[in-house]
C-alpha cells in the first residue's frame, strides 16, 4: 500500500493558522481567519479542476450556493439536523459540477466555451435564486439552522467552527498533496500536457476529467455549506460571480498547479480585502488591477518563485 | 363576442412582438461591439459593457455641469471609442503576442480585470449617478397600436446606428479590409493589409458602438454605474447564440432574442425571463457552439 504522505511544512503552516487564535481571539480576528481557511478549501478545488484538470469553471460560487443552500433549506423545512442535510447538499453540487463537466468534454467545447457555459451557469443560479423567493428568501437571504460544532460546548461556537474549517482545509491540503501523486494525478498531467496521446495510450480523457470536476465540487460543496453555517445566513451576493473571479486570484497570486500556493493567496487576498474595506468600491478596482498585472507578469505565482529562491539558497548552502 | 377577443389578443401580441424588435435592436447594438472585436482581436472583451457605462457616466456628468446635451453625449460616445482604442495600444498588446488558445484565455482574465477596474471606479467615483435621455412625447399610437415613444425612438438609434456599420463594412475600402482581416488575418497580410491597424480601429469602433448602446438604453430607460458585467453578459448571450465571430450572426440574434424576451415577459413574467434567455444560450453552446447564424462576417 502506498504511504500517505504529509508534507512538513503545511503542517507548519497550519499550526500557525491553530496557534493564532491564542493571540487573536477577539471575534472580528477570529472572523477573518475563518474566511481565510473557507477560501484556501475553494481555492484547493479550484486547483484541482482548473489547474490540474483545465476545466475553466466560471460556476464555483454556484456550486458552493446549491450546496449551501439546498441544505439549508432541508434543515429549515423539515428540522432536521444539519449534518443530516449537508450530505444531500453535496449530492447536488457534485451531480451539478460532474454533469457540467461531462456535456462540456463530451461536446468538445473549448476552454473558452466551458467557461461561458459555466459562467451562465452562475447567473441562471443566481437568478433562479433571486426568483424563488418563497423558498430561498430571494435578496434578503436565507437565515441558516444552528449547526453544531464539534466541542462547541467547551470552546464555544466562534472557536469551535474555526477549528473545524481549519482541519477541513488541512485535510483538502493533505488531499491534494497526495493526489497530485495518484494514478488520477498523474492521468490528468499526462492530459494536460498532450490530449490526443493520452487518449491515445488509453487515458479515458472523459472519465478523470469528470472525476476531478465531481471531486472538486464536492470540496466547493462542503466548505459552501460550513461558510453558511459559519456566517448564520446565506444570500445571493455571497454566492455571486465575484466570489469565482476572489477564488482565481487567490490562485493566479499563490501559483497554480501548487501544493502552497492556495494558502498564500487565500492569506494574502482576504488580508487585502479586508484592509481595503474603507475603500467601498474602490476595493473592486484593486483586484481588477491585481488581475491584470498578475496575467500579465508573472502567471507562476509566488509560491513557486518562493520555491525557487529556497532552492537557490539551500543549493548554494551545500556548495559552501 | 369571441372575434373581439381575439382582435384584442392579436393586436396586443404584434405590441409585444414589437416591443421585442425594438428591445433585440438595443440589443444587437450591444452585442456586434463584442463581436467585432472578437473576431478580429482574438479576444473575449468582458469589459465591453463597462464601455457603455463610461459613455453614460461622462455624457451625465457634462450635463449636469451645463454642457448641451447633444455635445456631451457626442464626447460621452468618442470617449469610450478611444478608451477601446488605448485599451488596445496598452494592455492588450502583450496578449496578441500569445498564441491560439492561451491568448482567448489571458484576454479573457485581463478584459475581466479591466472590467472591475472601471466598475470600481466608476461607481466609487459617482454613486447614484444615472444616464438618461427623456423623450417629450409619452407615447405613440401607430394604425390602433400604442407604443412607447421612448422605446421607438432607441429602436430607431439602434437601427440608425447598425446600418452604419453595416454600410461601413460593407461599402468603404476601410471596412472591405477589416472584413478581410476577419476572415484570414494571414491572408489579409499577404495581401498588404495592416492586421494591426484594422485591430485598432475595430478596437475603436466596437467603442463607439458601446457609446450608441449607452445612447439607445439611456432613451429607452437608463444607463448607471455598477451595470456593467450585466450588460457584458447579455452582449455576450447574445454574441454566443449568434456565432461569437459573426456580424450579422450577432445582430439576427438580438432581434430573435428580443422578441424571446418580449414574448416571455408577457407571458410567463419577468423573472423567468431571463432564466430562458440563460437556458437558451447553454443549449446553442452545447448543440452547435459556432452559434446559430455563423458562416458570413
Amino acid at each position: 500500500m502506498r504511504v500517505i504522505e504529509i508534507p512538513k511544512p503545511s503542517i507548519i503552516f497550519f499550526l500557525i493558522f491553530a496557534a493564532l487564535p491564542l493571540v487573536f481571539s477577539n471575534p472580528y480576528h477570529l472572523r477573518i481567519l475563518t474566511i481565510i481557511a473557507i477560501y484556501a478549501s475553494f481555492v484547493y478545488a479550484a486547483n484541482i479542476i482548473i489547474g490540474e484538470s483545465r476545466q475553466l469553471f466560471l460556476c464555483m460560487s454556484a456550486l458552493a450556493g446549491i450546496s449551501a443552500y439546498t441544505s439549508a433549506i432541508l434543515a429549515n423545512s423539515y428540522g432536521l439536523n444539519p449534518w443530516v442535510t449537508i450530505p444531500a447538499g453535496i449530492l447536488f453540487s457534485v451531480s451539478v459540477g460532474a454533469m457540467l463537466s461531462y456535456v462540456s468534454i463530451v461536446r468538445g467545447l473549448g476552454e473558452i466555451f466551458v467557461a461561458i457555459v459555466t459562467l451562465t451557469f452562475t447567473l441562471i443560479f443566481e437568478n433562479v435564486v433571486l426568483g424563488l423567493r418563497w423558498l430561498t428568501m430571494g435578496e434578503t437571504g436565507l437565515v441558516t439552522p444552528t449547526l453544531w460544532w464539534p466541542f462547541q460546548e467547551i470552546f464555544g461556537r466562534r472557536i469551535a467552527s474555526y477549528y473545524t474549517i481549519l482541519l477541513f482545509a488541512f485535510l483538502v491540503s493533505m488531499f491534494y498533496a497526495n493526489f497530485v501523486k495518484s494514478k488520477l494525478g498523474i492521468a490528468l498531467r499526462a492530459i494536460r500536457s498532450d490530449r490526443i496521446s493520452a487518449e491515445v495510450v488509453g487515458i479515458d480523457v472523459t472519465k478523470y476529467s469528470v472525476i476531478a470536476a465531481s471531486i472538486g465540487s464536492a470540496i466547493l460543496a462542503i466548505t459552501g455549506s460550513f461558510y453558511g453555517y459559519f456566517n448564520g445566513m446565506i444570500s445571493p451576493g455571497i454566492f455571486s460571480p465575484s466570489m469565482d473571479i476572489v477564488i482565481i486570484l487567490m490562485l493566479l497570486l499563490g501559483g497554480l498547479r501548487t501544493l502552497y500556493g492556495p494558502l498564500i493567496g487565500s492569506t494574502a487576498i482576504v488580508l487585502l480585502l479586508e484592509s481595503t474595506r474603507g475603500f467601498g468600491q474602490l476595493t473592486l478596482t484593486f483586484l481588477g488591477i491585481m488581475l491584470v498585472i498578475l496575467i500579465l507578469t508573472f502567471r507562476e505565482g509566488i509560491s513557486s518563485i518562493a520555491e525557487k529562491a529556497f532552492a537557490r539558497i539551500t543549493s548554494s548552502g551545500w556548495k559552501s | 363576442m369571441t372575434i373581439d377577443i381575439a382582435s384584442i389578443a392579436i393586436s396586443e401580441l404584434v405590441e409585444v412582438l414589437i416591443d421585442g424588435i425594438l428591445f433585440g435592436l438595443q440589443l444587437s447594438l450591444l452585442a456586434v461591439g463584442l463581436v467585432l472585436i472578437f473576431g478580429l482581436g482574438g479576444i473575449l472583451n468582458l469589459a465591453h459593457g463597462e464601455f457603455v457605462i463610461v459613455t453614460g457616466v461622462i455624457s451625465a456628468v457634462l450635463i449636469s455641469s451645463g454642457w448641451n446635451p447633444a455635445a456631451a453625449i457626442v464626447i460621452g460616445i468618442l470617449f469610450s471609442g478611444i478608451l477601446a482604442l488605448a485599451l488596445d495600444r496598452s494592455v492588450l498588446r502583450p496578449v496578441y503576442k500569445l498564441e491560439g488558445e492561451m491568448e482567448v484565455l489571458v484576454g479573457l482574465f485581463v478584459t475581466l480585470g479591466l472590467a472591475f477596474t472601471l466598475e470600481g471606479i466608476t461607481s466609487y467615483l459617482f454613486p447614484g449617478l444615472y444616464f438618461s435621455v427623456r423623450v417629450p412625447v409619452e407615447t405613440v399610437s401607430i394604425f390602433g397600436l400604442s407604443f412607447r415613444a421612448s422605446a421607438l425612438v432607441s429602436g430607431l438609434i439602434s437601427f440608425l446606428s447598425l446600418l452604419f456599420l453595416l454600410l461601413f463594412l460593407g461599402k468603404t475600402m476601410t471596412g472591405k479590409a477589416i472584413r478581410a482581416a476577419l476572415q484570414n488575418q494571414i491572408g489579409s497580410r499577404v495581401c498588404g493589409i495592416d492586421v494591426d491597424r484594422m485591430r485598432s480601429l475595430v478596437f475603436f469602433l466596437g467603442g463607439l458602438m458601446a457609446g450608441l448602446a449607452a445612447l439607445a438604453k439611456g432613451i429607452a430607460s437608463s444607463v448607471e454605474p455598477g451595470s456593467g458585467l450585466e450588460l457584458t453578459s447579455y452582449a455576450l448571450i447574445v454574441g454566443v447564440v449568434g456565432g461569437v465571430r459573426s456580424v450579422y450572426g450577432a445582430m439576427i440574434a438580438g432581434i430573435l432574442l428580443g422578441i424571446v424576451n418580449a414574448l416571455a415577459g408577457y407571458l410567463l413574467g419577468t423573472y423567468l425571463t431571463l432564466v430562458i434567455l440563460l437556458v437558451i444560450v447553454v443549449a446553442v453552446i452545447i448543440y452547435k457552439p459556432s452559434g446559430l447564424f455563423a458562416g458570413g462576417v
